[in-house]
């Protein structure tokens, strides 16, 4: 089984009031410490898994600039077996369009006989949730969101399970396909002191856009139709009311009001 | 001078972080009620190449150095200071079988104790205390075809959950300094296991008695050369004990911090986060610089360890300067706390009982600066 995990570096939470943006609405991401993305780590622990049951390989992908070289590294000492950091001054500004098109190309170029890709369901920064479906259909494949549950069944199919408001959804999936995973899918594996040497043997290719062919026009800043307006925190309004009367009717009263109903069971 | 750590370094830290938070710190509690060694977590530790951080690859380690044994023991000190004095004794076993050990007991005790499936636990003090080793009253006698050994040691690190420990005796009818070293292991025909201590920190490490009464020891088990004891014992101590201890004072002034900081930022007074009060803002930078100089002075003892440089110097000022250092930044962090500090409910009073125990083990405080100044002022 050929598996690519895509992963996103994002700014460390604990340094996230550090975080300054440029006026393009970008972020500043100079001094503050990366970390993978963590529901992509799910995502990598359970191809680390599917390679464990059925053989294979399992590649990383990641687009972002070079500081992002020693996360990748974590990555392999997680147990992937090779890593490809995207990286190219062109590709800086992406949104979520012209970073899934970019990630498309390194996989088609690096891994055109895939299996499988797996993603995290979306990225604690942005939070979009659009990359996965965005890559799957610049790679022409299949997927399914939010998956909590995923087994390789008969036939090369992906059985997986899926969040869906009030229950799960069961699917079967051929591959090759693309699947984005969630929390509740597997517990990280930690990396142990042999996987942590291993990993420093093991190779980082960094692709540019001349590598990928990908023009500038379609890459980064220029190739985003999402612009960003306007950053600022949604005002939090709080609204305190004193019910007055009997113990009955205020809680009358307050079983009136909007949304309570549901709170209080 | 290039103070960024390598990417195993890193990676190290961020692992035995992770490790530390989901594994360890879940069962602090319990090791502060029943005061035993949970053997689960041992176990996952060794699984994770913990005990095998100096063990060249070629016997089962990872050969990482004491560099990054110090930034492990330093990440699981952070969150347990009894889990990392039992780990760090656990590694000091090991280092003491790869430095002194005869080329059979390498190969019949490794890849094992790199793996942390079986445990050593050097034994060396005694009631009459550690720091006086010529005064060490355990005696081994030549019997021709073994030794046998009578004596008892006390405050031994793993005492209960060792399989193998190293023994320092006197030489029977030798010289002051004769000493040697010999390799014990559980079951042997003379050899028990005496009281468990009851400390007030480093809860969830154990420390007991080990009593040898005519205890037949076979001729193989001699461990270094015969009337090398006092050398085994000091590379032990220096390279390991008192770094490791110094490894502990770290994690403690940095789970100090991390305490003190959360802590100011939340507790309002007069309308604002205490951390905007001057003398609270003191504190904190008066805990920050203990730390970060310990820091330095403990990754350079560490680094001269690794190039094999002679390193008694900077590592008993570490040891003395940490363990002092950090004796106060707990009493600092407690401070800042209030009455908060001096609850259960809250980390700070078990970081002071810990902080406590960093001044007598492994040689005194006093004791580091006797070798530290009689290296500076009196040797050429």
């Amino acid at each position: 089984m050929q598996v690519a995990v895509c992963v996103k570096m994002v700014p460390a939470p604990e340094q996230w009031s550090q975080i300054a943006f440029r006026d393009d609405g970008s972020l500043q991401r100079e001094g503050i410490e990366l970390i993978i993305n963590p529901v992509d780590r799910n995502a990598l622990e359970e191809a680390l898994k599917i390679r464990q049951a059925l053989g294979g390989t399992v590649t990383v992908f990641s687009m972002g600039p070079p500081s992002c070289l020693e996360r990748l590294r974590e990555a392999l000492a997680m147990g992937a077996d090779r890593a490809f950091l995207l990286s190219d001054r062109n590709f800086a500004g992406a949104d979520t369009l012209a970073t899934s098109k970019v990630l498309a190309a390194g996989i088609r170029k690096e891994m055109p006989g895939f299996d499988l890709v797996l993603c995290g369901s979306a990225s604690i920064d942005s939070g979009t949730a659009q990359v996965g479906p965005q890559l799957a259909a610049h790679l022409g494949v299949a997927h399914l969101t939010d998956a909590f549950s995923i087994s390789v069944g008969e036939q090369n199919c992906f059985q997986v399970r899926t969040v869906a408001s009030h229950g799960y959804f069961i699917t079967k999936l051929r591959k090759p396909a693309l699947i984005s995973v969630t929390r509740q899918l597997n517990k990280p594996r930690i990396p142990t002191l042999f996987d942590i040497v291993a990993s420093c043997n093991k190779e980082i290719i960094i692709l540019s856009s001349a590598d990928l062919n990908i023009p500038k026009s379609e890459s980064g800043l220029e190739g985003s139709p999402t612009k960003v307006r306007e950053l600022f925190f949604p005002p939090a309004r709080r609204l305190a009311r004193i019910l007055e009367g009997s113990i009955e009717d205020r809680v009358e009263e307050l079983l009136r009001q909007p949304g309570v109903a549901g709170v209080l069971k | 001078m290039d103070f960024q750590p390598t990417i195993q370094q890193d990676l190290l830290r961020k692992a035995v972080r992770q490790f530390a938070e989901d594994e360890i710190a879940p069962l602090v509690n319990e090791m502060e009620i029943n005061d035993d060694t949970p053997l689960d977590l041992v176990r996952k530790m060794g699984d994770q190449g913990f005990m095998g951080v100096t063990i060249p690859a070629e016997y089962g380690g990872t050969g990482m150095g004491h560099l990054a044994r110090m930034i492990m023991i330093e990440e699981v000190g952070r969150i347990s200071a009894g889990m990392a004095m039992a780990l760090q004794v656990m590694q000091m076993g090991a280092g003491m079988v790869i430095d002194s050990g005869s080329a059979a007991q390498k190969a019949k005790y490794f890849p094992s104790l790199a793996q942390g499936k079986i445990l050593v636990a050097p034994a060396i003090t005694e009631s009459s205390g550690g720091s006086d080793l010529e005064g060490l009253s355990t005696r081994a006698v030549d019997e021709g075809e073994y030794y046998s050994l009578n004596g008892r040691k006390v405050f031994i690190t793993n005492s209960h959950i060792s399989e193998l420990a190293v023994i320092i005796a006197k030489n029977e009818g030798g010289a002051k300094r004769d000493f040697s070293a010999f390799l014990i292991e559980n079951g042997t025909e003379g050899f028990r296991r005496g009281r468990v201590e009851r400390k007030i920190g480093f809860h969830g490490c154990i420390t007991g008695e080990l009593i040898m009464e005519n205890c037949r020891i076979p001729k193989e088990n001699l461990f270094g050369d015969k009337g090398r004891g006092l050398a085994v014992a000091l590379k032990g101590i220096n390279d390991y004990g008192r770094m490791g201890m110094v490894g502990i004072a770290l994690g403690l002034m940095q789970a100090s911090l991390e305490a003190a900081v959360k802590f100011a930022r939340e507790r309002v007074l007069y309308g604002k986060p205490i951390s905007n009060l001057a003398p609270i803002q003191f504190k904190i930078a008066e805990i920050y610089a203990d730390l970060e100089s310990s820091r330095l002075l403990a990754y350079y003892a560490a680094w001269l360890i690794d190039q094999n440089k002679k390193s008694d110097t900077q590592v008993s000022s570490a040891k003395f300067f940490s363990a002092e250092a950090a004796l106060q930044c707990t009493r600092k962090a407690m401070d800042i706390y209030g009455a908060y500090g001096c609850m259960k409910d809250y980390p700070l009073e078990r970081y002071c009982r810990d902080a406590q125990l960093l001044v007598p083990a492994d040689g005194t405080n006093d004791v580091m600066r006797i070798i530290a100044g009689r290296n500076l002022a009196m040797k050429r």
